[in-house]
């Protein structure tokens, strides 16, 4: 018998078996042993038909006859046998071989079954599918629907065949958010060949979505081609929902437990969890930094390891406290590992920790916050004493005195400032202060002071501050800007020191510095005046005593030299007035101008006047009109009487030349109203307050003569007799003097 | 060839009589104005003047005015003026082309000179 090669054998991938004509096993390779489950030593030498074929259900296999045919006609067979003690389909070829045959086999039991599958397909898949308990169907190769089942039918509340091909696709079957990927998925495992598997929502008669795992495998002919598909659609919604609810609980579960975890290994308080023994089995990193132990040494330690001896009744009453299941709250001192007592505040309750009771303590270091709180008091302290000094201090001051906070709100005033103004602090806080202003002074000061606060520098300010009589004093007011160690504006302190009488001093002293100047100013244009008034007459004098001698010397006539003589003197009259004048302002200015009251006639003296200027009247051209009611009797000074109306209607002769003067008397009661009304120039409205002033003259001063005193005296007279007078003008309509006297006045 | 008159503006009477009387003892012709309008009407009106004595403190239109009104008018520019003035306030004599500022009061032959000056002398 011929041996072949044994290394080659035994890379064979199929079994290997050679016999001799006596049906010896000569030799074997490796497949052949692995399918057999014998070692080679166990077959070699061993007869084929005792070690293989000779149990009941193998001794009738044709194999045997196959091999002897083999033997006889020396030519090859191929055939394929169920072997029973293997339940295995084995394809064998067999051969002949010197001094024997030999045969070579392969496991095709798979194939076998797709084989006997198919050959009984349609009837056996419908009566299989139909006995499932589940939705099924079967599609073609190229996954054309070509069958499901009654229980698919009565899921979807469809008749028979509805669904046939692809029809599913459109006919609402899936769920709409299932459905694409459904379809991907399918069309995957017909292009690959790989079993379907997929979980969607089909959308059973009633309109409710369930839950299903859709399976399909492919079935395949013996080339392995695939022929089918044999699918199921099994309802998993009760398990889906089940596992859906479970997801979401175990990640709010997780999500839960990351979050106490997160608060526990990050929070800035100690976390403590105690047994119920009150010892420590748990602590967080804020716990062993705060304790000053390492984490290792931090667990196992009870109360008498760090809280302070003089506070461990209070870790006592925390156990037994939580034990009981109340919540504990509580200052006490713990101590570190170095020994340092600190100050916490405590919040204990019962945990469940291990699934067993325990204590919890939350701790806090208020350490810093007591050292903190300590030295917040005694600076309190501090300042409370030097506010106290300082209003102390300020009440003592002569001075008003108050004080703002930085914003420059007033809050406190000394007892001075209430004394003074006689008001209470809640007028005057804030900016209640303005209340006590002068009203033409406030504003200004507000807008000064409101600046004032936002420089942050000392200021100075004198205003007047109503007494709580009434009476306005002027005060110098000094601010200045406190600041803290820091450097910030913390408030503002302020003094009112009353100058009244320094102010009024000063005022009186500029007033009377004021008048002195005008008086000089005035008495400088008066002399100046009165210089040019007196030289016109003079000149006229002394011209008048020169051709007095040219007459003398050249033989003139009696009456020429007369007339001369005449002309002289009547500038020396004129020049007497001019002097008269001038001493009755000073008499008028030195009050000596009493008025002598005697009854007379005023429209008869009027005429008397009118007639006796008659001359200068007519140079003037100026026709005045007596406009008397009736004849009245005067008790007035006639003398300065004349005077006033000498002056008003003159001055009408002057000024409103070649007009019309209307001179109206009224009796008004015991009043007398006299109207000088002339159709002349008018005057200016700035100038008619001025022209009862001294030295003025309404118009250009070098268009009249005169000392410009007339109006003056008229009025110093008129208001010596208790009268008064008024002048109303307009420019180009002329001037009226208004004068209103008592017929009989009072005696000065 | 006639003898030209002297005008003389001034608004106080006593002053224009006297003046007027002192000329005409002196064989001069002499016109009288009360203020400067009136005087220059006198001019306007064909008077051969050769002479203006001028006062300065004037109604309507005074010394100053006129001698404005004077300086745009050449006929008027061409008569020499003499300011016979009583106050302080002056005009200067170049600006306003004046012969001469006497102040009052002053002689009668100060006046006399100027005008046998300005050659008007008889």
């Amino acid at each position: 018998m011929k041996l072949y090669d044994q290394d080659l054998l035994d890379t064979l991938t199929d079994g290997f078996i050679s016999i001799d004509k006596n049906f010896t096993i000569v030799q074997v390779n490796k497949v052949q042993e692995s399918i057999a489950g014998l070692s080679r030593e166990d077959q070699i030498g061993n007869n084929l038909i005792d070690l293989y074929f000779s149990t009941p259900e193998t001794k009738d296999s044709p194999t045997i006859g196959i091999y002897q045919k083999v033997f006889s006609q020396n030519q090859s067979i191929s055939f394929s046998e169920f072997y029973a003690p293997l339940s295995t389909w084995f394809q064998v070829e067999v051969h002949p071989s010197e001094g024997g045959i030999y045969a070579l086999f392969k496991d095709i039991t798979n194939k076998k079954i797709h084989e006997s599958l198919y050959r009984e397909k349609e009837n056996l898949h419908v009566k299989y599918a139909d006995a499932m308990p589940q939705m099924a169907f079967i599609s073609d190769e190229k996954g054309n629907i070509t069958y499901f089942n009654s229980r698919h039918y009565a899921y979807f509340g469809l008749a028979p065949n509805d669904q046939i091909g692809w029809k599913w696709k459109s006919q609402s079957m899936h769920h709409p958010e299932d459905l694409e990927r459904t379809i991907k998925r399918w069309s995957h495992s017909l292009s690959t060949g790989e079993d379907y598997s997929i979980e969607y929502r089909l959308r059973r008669h009633d309109g409710e979505f369930r839950w299903h795992l859709g399976r399909a495998v492919p079935i395949r002919d013996r080339n392995g081609k695939i022929l089918q598909w044999f699918g199921t659609n099994t309802d998993i919604h009760e398990n889906k929902l089940r596992e859906q609810e479970l997801r979401q609980k175990t990640s709010e579960l997780e999500k839960q437990e990351a979050q106490y975890k997160g608060i526990f290994e990050t929070a800035n308080d100690a976390f403590m969890i105690f047994d119920e023994d009150g010892i420590l089995v748990e602590a967080n990193p804020a716990c062993c930094n705060m304790h000053g132990y390492p984490y290792e040494e931090m667990i196992g330690l009870t109360g008498t390891d760090f809280v302070h001896p003089g506070d461990i009744g209070k870790f006592v009453k925390f156990v037994i406290d939580v034990q009981n299941g109340k919540r504990f709250n509580v200052s006490a001192r713990h101590v570190r590992k170095n020994g340092e007592p600190f100050f916490i505040d405590v919040v204990g309750s019962p945990i469940l920790f291990g699934g067993k009771k325990h204590l919890l303590a939350v701790v806090r270091d208020v350490s810093e916050k007591e050292v903190a709180l300590k030295k917040e008091r005694k600076a309190q302290e501090n300042l409370k004493n030097r506010e106290n000094e300082m209003r102390a201090l300020a009440n003592s001051i002569p001075q008003l005195a108050w004080m703002t906070d930085s914003e420059g709100w007033i809050h406190w005033y000394n007892d001075r400032w209430y004394e003074y103004t006689g008001t209470s602090i809640e007028e005057m806080e804030g900016w209640g202060w303005t209340k006590v202003h002068h009203p033409d002074h406030v504003d200004k000061i507000v807008e000064f002071v409101k600046d004032a606060w936002n420089q942050e520098k000392p200021w100075e300010l004198t205003f007047p501050l109503r007494r709580k009589d009434g009476a306005f004093r002027w005060f110098l007011t000094r601010a200045i800007p406190i600041f803290d160690s820091a450097g910030n504006l913390t408030r503002w302190f302020g003094t009112n020191t009353d100058i009244h009488e320094e102010k009024i001093n000063a005022q009186k002293l500029e007033q009377t510095g004021n008048e002195l100047k005008a008086a000089v100013a005035s008495r400088d244009e008066f002399l100046s005046i009165a210089s040019h008034e007196l030289k016109t007459p003079l000149t006229t004098l002394s011209l008048q005593l020169e051709i007095l001698g040219m007459q003398l010397s050249s033989d003139t006539p009696q009456n020429e030299l007369l007339e001369t003589v005449n002309m002289t003197e009547q500038q020396v009259s004129r020049l007497d007035k001019l002097v008269s004048n001038l001493l009755d302002i000073t008499r008028i200015r030195s009050g000596a101008a009493n008025p002598v009251f005697a009854p007379f006639k005023l429209e008869e003296f009027t005429q008397g006047i009118v007639k006796q200027h008659s001359f200068s009247l007519e140079e003037s051209r100026l026709e005045v009109k007596l406009c008397f009611e009736e004849e009245i009797e005067v008790l007035w000074d006639r003398n300065q009487i004349e005077q006033v109306f000498v002056n008003i209607i003159l001055n009408a002769g002057k000024y409103a030349a070649g007009s019309e003067l209307q001179i109206l008397c009224k009796r008004d009661e015991s009043f007398l109203n006299l109207e000088f009304k002339d159709n002349g120039p008018g005057i200016a409205k700035e100038k008619q307050s001025l022209i009862f002033e001294k030295y003025i003259r309404a118009t250009s001063s070098r268009k009249t003569s005169g000392l410009g005193l007339g109006l003056f005296i008229t009025k110093q007279i008129v208001e010596g007799h208790g009268g008064q007078i008024s002048v109303k003008s307009e420019l180009g309509k002329g001037t009226s003097f208004h004068v209103s006297i008592p017929i009989r006045p009072e005696p000065v | 060839m006639a003898l030209k008159s002297i005008l003389i503006i001034d608004d106080d009477l006593s002053i224009l009589e006297t003046v007027k009387k002192i000329l005409n003892l002196k064989g001069y012709k002499v016109l009288t104005a009360s203020n400067g309008e009136a005087g220059l009407s006198m001019v306007k009106n064909g008077n051969d003047i050769g002479l203006i004595l001028l006062d300065l403190m004037m109604p309507v239109m005074d010394g100053f005015e006129f001698l404005e009104s004077r300086a745009q008018d050449r006929e008027l520019a061409d008569i020499p003026v003499i300011v016979l003035s009583a106050g302080e306030d002056r005009p200067n004599a170049k600006n306003y082309d004046i012969h001469k500022v006497i102040s009052k009061p002053f002689r009668f032959n100060q006046l006399l000179k100027e005008i046998e000056v300005l050659g008007l002398g008889n």
